[in-house]
């Protein structure tokens, strides 16, 4: 049963835009997938490392402007006269490369903050976001600032032999960031069961213990690191070749606050919890406000979220697995005991 | 107590930052943002760095945004903060503690 749970709620999705003609529920699943892309790739660093990076949205932010830069070619002068041209490459290569250099930022990050931990890893991260967002709104030469980067091109896929896709209409985009999620939701999986997973958790639930028995602290957190924003960073990329047009506001404390919310009250540390949560916190405001004013659609939102943290203080899943009885999630503490094991 | 006398002083701050800059709801994330910059930046538990870590990220951002770019102005500041954690992760003044 509980293997096939995931297929179930797969299936259940992918038929979403055969019985559903609205436009705009059709835009908001498809803006929600994005964000539980990125609640998932938070959810790796805070569930499973137990580390809170508030400047998650940098990640996300940098995988767009990358992907749409890329994507459109720039002419920028460095200093000194030293002039960097780039011809617009294909839409998916845009995508690796939305990918790639955010996991590279993220790698940056990590090394160098995750010498320091708790509160100054959230520091860290929330100053890193800031400076970027600063870079994003005054180097307008390569971003065009606060004027907004347009007509991102929609992402294509062109095959050798097949043609030529244009990820236009909503349907198609909805199919490709369904796509995207479950790639997500595998990858993240494989990760966290493996022992590589498992050293993480150790970390979390007691970090002396851990490193006693030989586990390199930094390099997991920093995997950890490189693996979320490289997620982060295809979700960025995503949300820009799907509202074609991308300012300095992707980079809005807001938007990691959205991830944060929708990663602890769906579950942190399970594998659906951000899927959950996301696809809860995505329709609040957009059922909110067929019957409510706008001020009152956020008040909604609010009262709701601290209903769900008052009285399912683990989240949701964790709170659904244990009224069920749905097969033992490998428990924490097992867990931590198994990576013992592993490194004795 | 506690709770009570950081509001009382943070609403202090907030009266003299009144008249100097314009008022808005929003205020005040930046400004906690800053406060929690300086406290780190200070170490935390240190009254006097606390002090100290204002005055240094006020000037870093003032002489910032005077050579090198208005734009940049708080990203003086945030490039400060990282640039400590990094050399002297417990902030600039903290008794020594175990941190971690």
């Amino acid at each position: 049963m509980r293997r096939l749970l995931p297929w179930i709620a797969l299936l259940a999705l992918a038929s979403v835009p055969l019985w559903l003609k609205d436009p705009y529920l059709l835009n908001a699943f498809v803006t929600t997938g994005i964000f539980i892309v990125a609640a998932m790739s938070l959810n790796l660093l805070l569930g499973y490392t137990g580390q809170l990076s508030l400047g998650h949205v940098a990640f996300f932010g940098i995988g767009a402007y990358t992907s749409a830069l890329v994507s459109l070619g720039f002419d920028v002068e460095l200093v000194g006269g030293f002039r960097v041209i780039h011809e617009p490459w294909p839409v998916w290569l845009g995508f690796v490369m939305a990918i790639l250099v955010s996991g590279l930022c993220g790698y940056l990050v990590g090394k160098l903050s995750f010498r320091v931990r708790g509160a100054y890893f959230v520091i860290v991260t929330i100053s890193f976001a800031e400076v970027v967002r600063l870079v994003a709104l005054n180097w307008v030469e390569l971003t065009q600032g606060p004027l907004a980067l347009t007509s991102i091109p929609p992402m294509a896929l062109g095959l050798p032999g097949l043609g030529h896709f244009e990820f236009f209409s909503k349907q198609s985009n909805f199919y490709l960031v369904l796509g995207v999620v479950a790639f997500s939701y595998v990858i993240i999986g494989r990760l966290v069961n493996s022992r590589i997973g498992r050293a993480m958790v150790a970390l979390k639930e007691n970090e002396s213990l851990a490193v006693s028995v030989g586990i390199d602290v930094t390099r997991y957190l920093v995997l950890a690191a490189v693996v979320s924003a490289g997620i982060a960073g295809a979700a960025g990329s995503l949300y820009a070749h799907y509202l074609k047009i991308i300012d300095p506001d992707v980079f809005l404390f807001l938007y990691t606050v959205t991830m944060v919310i929708m990663v602890i009250t769906g579950g942190k540390g399970t594998l659906a919890g951000p899927i959950v949560g996301g696809l809860i916190f995505g329709f609040i405001p957009v059922i909110a406000r067929s019957f409510a004013a706008p001020e009152i659609q956020w008040i909604l939102y609010g009262l709701f979220m601290i209903l769900i943290v008052f009285v399912l203080p683990q989240g949701i899943v964790p709170a659904i697995e244990k009224w069920f009885g749905l097969g033992e999630e490998p428990g924490v503490p097992a867990a931590a005991d198994a990576t013992m094991q592993d490194a004795q | 107590m506690a709770p009570a006398s950081t509001g009382a002083l943070a609403a202090a701050a907030g009266a003299l930052l009144g008249p100097v800059y314009v008022i808005s709801p929003q205020m005040g994330n930046i400004a906690s943002l800053k406060a929690f910059a300086i406290v780190i930046l200070g170490g935390l538990g240190s009254i006097g760095g606390a002090t100290i870590g204002g005055f240094i990220l006020a000037f870093a951002e003032e002489m910032g945004a005077g050579y090198v770019s208005s734009g940049y102005r708080d990203a003086m500041g945030f490039l400060l903060i990282i640039a400590v954690l990094l050399f002297k992760p417990t902030g600039l003044f903290a008794r020594s503690e175990r941190i971690g």
